[in-house]
Protein backbone atom coordinates (compact mmCIF):
# COMPACT_ATOMS: atom_id res chain seq x y z
CA UNK A 1 0.00 0.00 0.00
CA UNK A 2 2.58 2.17 0.63
CA UNK A 3 4.42 1.62 -2.62
CA UNK A 4 0.52 2.65 -3.98
CA UNK A 5 0.95 6.15 -2.30
CA UNK A 6 -2.31 5.35 0.57
CA UNK A 7 -1.80 6.19 3.27
CA UNK A 8 -4.58 4.03 4.89
CA UNK A 9 -3.99 6.43 8.35
CA UNK A 10 -4.17 9.27 6.25
CA UNK A 11 -7.34 7.95 5.33
CA UNK A 12 -8.29 6.83 8.64
CA UNK A 13 -7.85 10.63 9.79
CA UNK A 14 -9.57 12.16 6.99
CA UNK A 15 -12.57 9.87 7.19
CA UNK A 16 -12.78 11.14 11.08
CA UNK A 17 -12.01 14.26 9.68
CA UNK A 18 -14.65 14.04 7.35
CA UNK A 19 -17.43 12.54 10.17
CA UNK A 20 -16.73 15.03 12.76
CA UNK A 21 -17.13 17.26 10.28
CA UNK A 22 -20.24 15.95 9.17
CA UNK A 23 -21.69 15.29 12.79
CA UNK A 24 -20.34 19.24 13.65
CA UNK A 25 -21.84 20.04 10.53
CA UNK A 26 -24.85 18.37 11.06
CA UNK A 27 -25.65 19.62 14.53
CA UNK A 28 -24.54 23.08 14.81
CA UNK A 29 -25.01 24.54 11.25
CA UNK A 30 -27.00 22.45 9.47
CA UNK A 31 -30.17 22.28 11.47
CA UNK A 32 -29.96 26.10 12.82
CA UNK A 33 -29.32 26.65 8.98
CA UNK A 34 -32.51 24.91 7.65
CA UNK A 35 -34.18 25.89 10.61
CA UNK A 36 -33.40 29.60 9.38
CA UNK A 37 -34.03 28.74 5.65
CA UNK A 38 -37.65 27.38 6.85
CA UNK A 39 -38.36 30.31 8.93
CA UNK A 40 -37.45 32.74 5.85
CA UNK A 41 -39.69 30.24 4.20
CA UNK A 42 -42.06 31.02 6.75
CA UNK A 43 -41.86 34.50 6.11
CA UNK A 44 -42.13 34.90 2.40
CA UNK A 45 -45.02 32.24 2.76
CA UNK A 46 -46.76 35.53 4.77
CA UNK A 47 -44.94 38.14 3.03
CA UNK A 48 -46.67 36.62 -0.05
CA UNK A 49 -49.94 36.24 2.00
CA UNK A 50 -49.83 39.88 2.85
CA UNK A 51 -49.41 40.87 -0.19
CA UNK A 52 -51.94 39.00 -2.06
CA UNK A 53 -54.53 40.24 0.86
CA UNK A 54 -53.40 43.66 -0.07
CA UNK A 55 -53.91 43.21 -3.85
CA UNK A 56 -57.74 41.94 -2.71
CA UNK A 57 -57.89 44.74 -0.53
CA UNK A 58 -56.83 47.03 -3.09
CA UNK A 59 -59.01 45.70 -6.20
CA UNK A 60 -62.03 45.76 -3.62
CA UNK A 61 -61.66 48.87 -2.94
CA UNK A 62 -60.95 50.58 -6.43
CA UNK A 63 -64.48 48.03 -7.21
CA UNK A 64 -65.71 50.32 -4.37
CA UNK A 65 -64.44 53.61 -5.54
CA UNK A 66 -65.76 53.18 -8.89
CA UNK A 67 -69.49 52.19 -7.70
CA UNK A 68 -69.38 55.38 -5.64
CA UNK A 69 -68.51 57.39 -8.70
CA UNK A 70 -71.44 55.67 -10.07
CA UNK A 71 -73.74 56.49 -7.37
CA UNK A 72 -72.35 60.48 -7.24
CA UNK A 73 -72.69 60.78 -10.80
CA UNK A 74 -76.37 59.30 -10.80
CA UNK A 75 -77.35 61.66 -7.73
CA UNK A 76 -75.67 64.99 -9.14
CA UNK A 77 -77.54 63.99 -12.39
CA UNK A 78 -80.60 63.91 -10.21
CA UNK A 79 -80.28 66.60 -7.98
CA UNK A 80 -79.71 68.78 -10.95
CA UNK A 81 -83.17 67.66 -12.70
CA UNK A 82 -84.73 68.72 -9.28
CA UNK A 83 -83.22 72.19 -9.35
CA UNK A 84 -84.00 72.26 -13.33
CA UNK A 85 -88.06 71.48 -12.24
CA UNK A 86 -87.40 74.25 -9.16
CA UNK A 87 -85.95 76.69 -11.22
CA UNK A 88 -88.60 77.10 -13.99
CA UNK A 89 -91.53 76.26 -10.92
CA UNK A 90 -89.90 79.77 -9.37
CA UNK A 91 -89.59 81.45 -12.67
CA UNK A 92 -93.41 80.48 -13.33
CA UNK A 93 -94.16 81.69 -9.83
CA UNK A 94 -92.04 85.06 -10.08
CA UNK A 95 -93.65 85.71 -13.95
CA UNK A 96 -97.50 85.58 -12.46
CA UNK A 97 -96.46 87.52 -9.50
CA UNK A 98 -94.63 90.22 -11.83
CA UNK A 99 -97.45 89.99 -13.94
CA UNK A 100 -100.13 90.86 -11.00
CA UNK A 101 -97.54 93.74 -9.65
CA UNK A 102 -97.78 95.53 -13.15
CA UNK A 103 -101.52 94.98 -13.49
CA UNK A 104 -101.96 96.53 -9.95
CA UNK A 105 -99.49 99.44 -10.59
CA UNK A 106 -101.66 99.79 -13.91
CA UNK A 107 -104.66 100.04 -11.88
CA UNK A 108 -103.33 102.51 -9.13
CA UNK A 109 -101.95 104.49 -12.13
CA UNK A 110 -105.29 104.58 -13.36
CA UNK A 111 -106.94 105.38 -10.34
CA UNK A 112 -105.03 108.48 -9.80
CA UNK A 113 -105.11 109.49 -13.04
CA UNK A 114 -108.90 109.52 -13.15
CA UNK A 115 -108.43 111.38 -9.58
CA UNK A 116 -106.11 114.14 -10.63
CA UNK A 117 -108.74 114.63 -13.75
CA UNK A 118 -111.48 114.97 -11.49
CA UNK A 119 -109.52 117.42 -9.03
CA UNK A 120 -108.77 119.68 -12.28
CA UNK A 121 -111.63 119.19 -13.85
CA UNK A 122 -113.13 121.00 -9.97
CA UNK A 123 -110.42 123.14 -10.33
CA UNK A 124 -111.59 124.69 -13.57
CA UNK A 125 -115.09 124.47 -12.43
CA UNK A 126 -114.02 127.06 -9.74
CA UNK A 127 -111.37 129.28 -11.38
CA UNK A 128 -114.64 129.57 -14.05
CA UNK A 129 -117.36 130.71 -11.37
CA UNK A 130 -114.66 132.89 -9.92
CA UNK A 131 -113.76 134.28 -13.24
CA UNK A 132 -117.44 135.05 -14.13
CA UNK A 133 -117.60 136.61 -11.07
CA UNK A 134 -114.83 138.91 -11.19
CA UNK A 135 -116.05 139.50 -14.43
CA UNK A 136 -119.44 140.69 -13.74
CA UNK A 137 -117.88 143.12 -10.90
CA UNK A 138 -115.76 144.50 -13.26
CA UNK A 139 -118.80 145.29 -15.56
CA UNK A 140 -120.62 146.27 -12.39
CA UNK A 141 -118.01 148.92 -11.66
CA UNK A 142 -117.67 150.44 -15.04
CA UNK A 143 -121.23 150.41 -16.31
CA UNK A 144 -123.49 150.62 -13.23
CA UNK A 145 -124.37 154.52 -13.22
CA UNK A 146 -125.60 156.06 -9.98
CA UNK A 147 -129.41 156.18 -11.72
CA UNK A 148 -129.31 152.45 -11.98
CA UNK A 149 -127.68 152.00 -8.70
CA UNK A 150 -130.45 153.96 -7.11
CA UNK A 151 -133.07 151.57 -8.87
CA UNK A 152 -131.60 148.47 -7.73
CA UNK A 153 -131.23 149.66 -4.41
CA UNK A 154 -134.94 150.63 -4.92
CA UNK A 155 -135.66 147.59 -6.16
CA UNK A 156 -133.44 145.17 -3.20
CA UNK A 157 -135.19 147.51 -0.40
CA UNK A 158 -139.07 146.90 -1.95
CA UNK A 159 -138.94 143.48 -3.01
CA UNK A 160 -136.15 141.30 -1.66
CA UNK A 161 -135.14 143.00 1.91
CA UNK A 162 -138.04 141.48 4.01
CA UNK A 163 -136.86 138.04 3.32
CA UNK A 164 -133.39 138.69 4.34
CA UNK A 165 -134.18 140.54 7.40
CA UNK A 166 -136.06 137.48 8.42
CA UNK A 167 -134.12 135.27 7.75
CA UNK A 168 -131.68 136.86 9.80
CA UNK B 1 -104.70 143.20 43.99
CA UNK B 2 -107.87 144.65 45.84
CA UNK B 3 -110.02 147.39 43.77
CA UNK B 4 -112.25 149.68 45.74
CA UNK B 5 -115.91 148.25 45.50
CA UNK B 6 -116.84 152.00 44.31
CA UNK B 7 -114.20 152.13 41.58
CA UNK B 8 -115.57 148.68 40.36
CA UNK B 9 -119.32 149.16 39.97
CA UNK B 10 -118.40 152.75 38.18
CA UNK B 11 -116.45 150.81 35.80
CA UNK B 12 -118.97 148.24 35.05
CA UNK B 13 -121.61 151.05 34.53
CA UNK B 14 -119.17 152.55 32.23
CA UNK B 15 -118.63 149.53 30.66
CA UNK B 16 -122.00 148.63 30.02
CA UNK B 17 -123.04 152.33 29.16
CA UNK B 18 -120.55 151.99 26.17
CA UNK B 19 -122.06 148.43 25.21
CA UNK B 20 -125.57 149.57 25.25
CA UNK B 21 -123.90 152.68 22.84
CA UNK B 22 -122.43 150.40 20.39
CA UNK B 23 -125.48 148.07 20.30
CA UNK B 24 -127.49 151.43 19.80
CA UNK B 25 -124.90 152.38 16.82
CA UNK B 26 -126.06 151.55 13.32
CA UNK B 27 -124.10 151.74 10.12
CA UNK B 28 -125.73 152.14 6.54
CA UNK B 29 -123.06 151.61 4.21
CA UNK B 30 -124.08 151.58 0.49
CA UNK B 31 -122.83 153.02 -2.67
CA UNK B 32 -124.14 156.32 -3.20
CA UNK B 33 -125.87 158.64 -0.12
CA UNK B 34 -129.00 157.57 0.66
CA UNK B 35 -131.70 159.80 -0.09
CA UNK B 36 -135.51 159.67 2.13
CA UNK B 37 -136.95 157.39 -0.01
CA UNK B 38 -134.12 154.80 0.62
CA UNK B 39 -134.15 155.85 4.07
CA UNK B 40 -137.97 155.23 3.82
CA UNK B 41 -138.00 151.97 2.49
CA UNK B 42 -135.56 150.68 5.11
CA UNK B 43 -137.33 151.75 8.31
CA UNK B 44 -140.25 150.08 6.91
CA UNK B 45 -138.28 147.09 6.76
CA UNK B 46 -136.23 147.47 9.88
CA UNK B 47 -139.03 149.95 11.95
CA UNK B 48 -136.50 149.80 14.95
CA UNK B 49 -134.22 152.00 12.72
CA UNK B 50 -136.21 154.78 12.78
CA UNK B 51 -134.94 155.79 16.32
CA UNK B 52 -131.03 154.71 16.14
CA UNK B 53 -128.51 157.22 15.74
CA UNK B 54 -127.58 156.01 11.48
CA UNK B 55 -124.01 156.30 10.06
CA UNK B 56 -123.78 156.43 6.71
CA UNK B 57 -120.66 155.06 4.85
CA UNK B 58 -120.11 155.92 0.75
CA UNK B 59 -117.84 152.18 -0.50
CA UNK B 60 -117.95 151.95 -4.15
CA UNK B 61 -117.47 147.81 -3.91
CA UNK B 62 -121.19 147.82 -2.92
CA UNK B 63 -122.47 148.61 -6.52
CA UNK B 64 -125.97 148.51 -5.07
CA UNK B 65 -127.91 148.43 -2.19
CA UNK B 66 -127.28 148.82 1.48
CA UNK B 67 -125.25 147.04 4.09
CA UNK B 68 -126.83 147.51 7.67
CA UNK B 69 -124.67 146.67 10.40
CA UNK B 70 -126.42 146.67 14.03
CA UNK B 71 -123.42 146.46 16.50
CA UNK B 72 -122.10 143.14 15.66
CA UNK B 73 -125.18 142.11 13.29
CA UNK B 74 -124.83 142.69 9.79
CA UNK B 75 -127.78 142.53 7.48
CA UNK B 76 -126.36 142.74 3.50
CA UNK B 77 -129.14 143.96 1.24
CA UNK B 78 -126.04 144.63 -1.37
CA UNK B 79 -125.21 143.79 -4.64
CA UNK B 80 -121.82 142.72 -3.91
CA UNK B 81 -123.69 140.52 -1.48
CA UNK B 82 -125.64 138.89 -4.00
CA UNK B 83 -123.15 137.89 -5.88
CA UNK B 84 -120.73 136.42 -3.04
CA UNK B 85 -123.91 134.45 -2.29
CA UNK B 86 -124.36 133.41 -6.29
CA UNK B 87 -120.65 132.15 -5.99
CA UNK B 88 -120.74 130.40 -2.73
CA UNK B 89 -124.06 128.40 -3.85
CA UNK B 90 -122.37 127.47 -7.08
CA UNK B 91 -119.25 126.41 -5.30
CA UNK B 92 -121.47 124.41 -2.92
CA UNK B 93 -123.00 122.92 -6.08
CA UNK B 94 -120.28 121.81 -7.75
Amino acid sequence: MDQLGIDIKQIIAQMINFVLFFVIFKKFIAVPFSKFIDEEKEKEKETNAALARVKMDEEHLISKQVQLKEEIKKELEEAMKEAKKEAAALKNELMIEAKNEAEEIKKKGKSQVEDEREKLNQLIKERMVDLSVAIVNKAFKNYLDEETKKNITKYILDNLAKDVVYEN
Amino acid sequence: MKINNTIKENLVKYLDELIKKEKEKVTLISAYDLGKDDLESLFKIIPSLRNSQLAIIIDKNVFAGVIIKVGSKVIDLSLSGRLKNLKNAIHEIN
